[in-house]
């Protein structure tokens, strides 16, 4: 969680069509208010802003324009906690499965890590990602919402600077969409223990 | 006619150059330490010549930093937190893009844009000890808004010696 510098570089509009699930902001809503927890929050107005950022390269500027048609990130997070694996079973029991795909799970040393999708209303796009992370001694729920390009995700989640996001880079090889009828994405190279299945 | 339209645009003139009247408030009402930067008092900041600080302050005019520490006086409450931000957004037409917490530390960003161009960006950070106000006329690439508090705070003598010098 310190590691959320949110590296300023993301910025969104907020459209009913694209706002986020009830579950998670039932989740958001019931702890946000509590200091403990840290907290960020990025409106759609940030990402827009960031569609000025001058480039380097033209692969630069695609994550720019990726990341220009997200509509808000929220993150929530709690460290040195013994609640963490507490907080990782209620936030994943809060995420119905009819809406929210899964799309990866990672078991990071003693941090188990899920990302969830939910499809939008245009192919190969998915309105929201959700990771929901869980260890011994902290705990993140994070939720990325707006028009995402699945292709365009691991790029994204590279650019962030938050703890986690950066094994969405494994779906670059992997690649899958949502609701296509494949599996979603898995991380291999750091064989899970267990494999909690939703 | 001449003299009706130098008035307008010095008049326009002076409006651009004012300040957010929400900070000027809080600085009024509270105490601690209020510090102005022009574009070239900016440019002395950047001792090391580095060209990414004069990048991330080409489109800055002017910039009020304010400190208050929240024990002293009448103290400065979460709830004043609360109403200064409000105030922006309600009174000065700011509009939030970013706000986090951690560590017991806040940070809200504030922008207000004008023909689709930002013209103002207040960023507000603080903790229980004090309370830090970077109020921008321009703007600032936002990825680099912590490089220049941290310009900042490293060069505190050089703002000590403009404030005596502007005081």
């Amino acid at each position: 969680m310190k590691k959320i510098v949110v590296g300023f570089a993301m910025m969104l509009i907020s459209i009913a069509a694209f706002s986020q699930g009830d579950a998670v902001t039932k989740f958001f809503s019931k702890y946000q208010d509590d200091e403990t927890f840290s907290q960020v929050t990025i409106s759609s107005k940030m990402f827009s802003l960031l569609m000025d950022m001058q480039v380097e390269n033209a692969q630069d500027q695609e994550i720019i324009n990726a990341i220009s048609k997200l509509k808000g990130l929220r993150v929530l997070g709690k460290d040195h906690t013994r609640d963490g694996r507490t907080l990782y079973k209620e936030a994943l029991s809060l995420l119905p499965t009819k809406d929210y795909e899964e799309l990866m799970s990672v078991r990071d040393d003693d941090k188990d890590m899920k990302f969830f999708i939910r499809s939008g209303p245009t192919a190969g796009k998915i309105a929201e990602l959700v990771m929901v992370m869980g260890g011994n001694d902290d705990f993140m729920v994070l939720s990325l919402f707006g028009e995402i390009d699945l292709k365009a995700i691991g790029k994204i989640g590279s650019k962030m600077d938050i703890s986690g996001l950066d094994h969405l880079h494994k779906l670059d090889k992997n690649d899958r969409g949502p609701k296509d009828g494949k599996d979603p994405g898995k991380d291999t190279s750091k064989e899970p223990k267990e494999d909690k299945k939703n | 006619m001449k003299r009706l339209l130098f008035l307008l645009i010095l008049a326009g003139a002076t409006q651009a150059l004012a300040q957010t009247k929400t900070t000027e408030k809080l600085d009024a009402d509270f105490s601690g330490t209020s510090l102005y930067f022009y574009k070239n008092t900016l440019r002395m900041l950047n001792q090391k010549e580095d060209p990414a600080f004069d990048d991330m302050i080409k489109d800055i005019e002017k910039i009020r930093f304010v400190m208050i520490d929240r024990n002293e006086g009448k103290g400065f409450s979460n709830a004043d937190y609360t109403k200064l931000k409000s105030d922006y957004m309600k009174k000065e037409s700011f509009e939030e893009i970013m706000n986090g917490r951690m560590d017991g530390r806040n940070l809200n960003v504030l922008v207000r844009e004008s023909g689709g161009q930002v013209r103002g960006t207040v960023i507000m950070a603080g903790d229980s000890s004090n309370l830090f106000v970077l109020d921008i006329l321009g703007k600032i690439a936002l990825e680099k808004a912590s490089a220049l508090f941290k310009m900042i705070d490293e060069n505190s003598d050089v703002a000590e010696k403009f404030k005596r010098h502007i005081d």
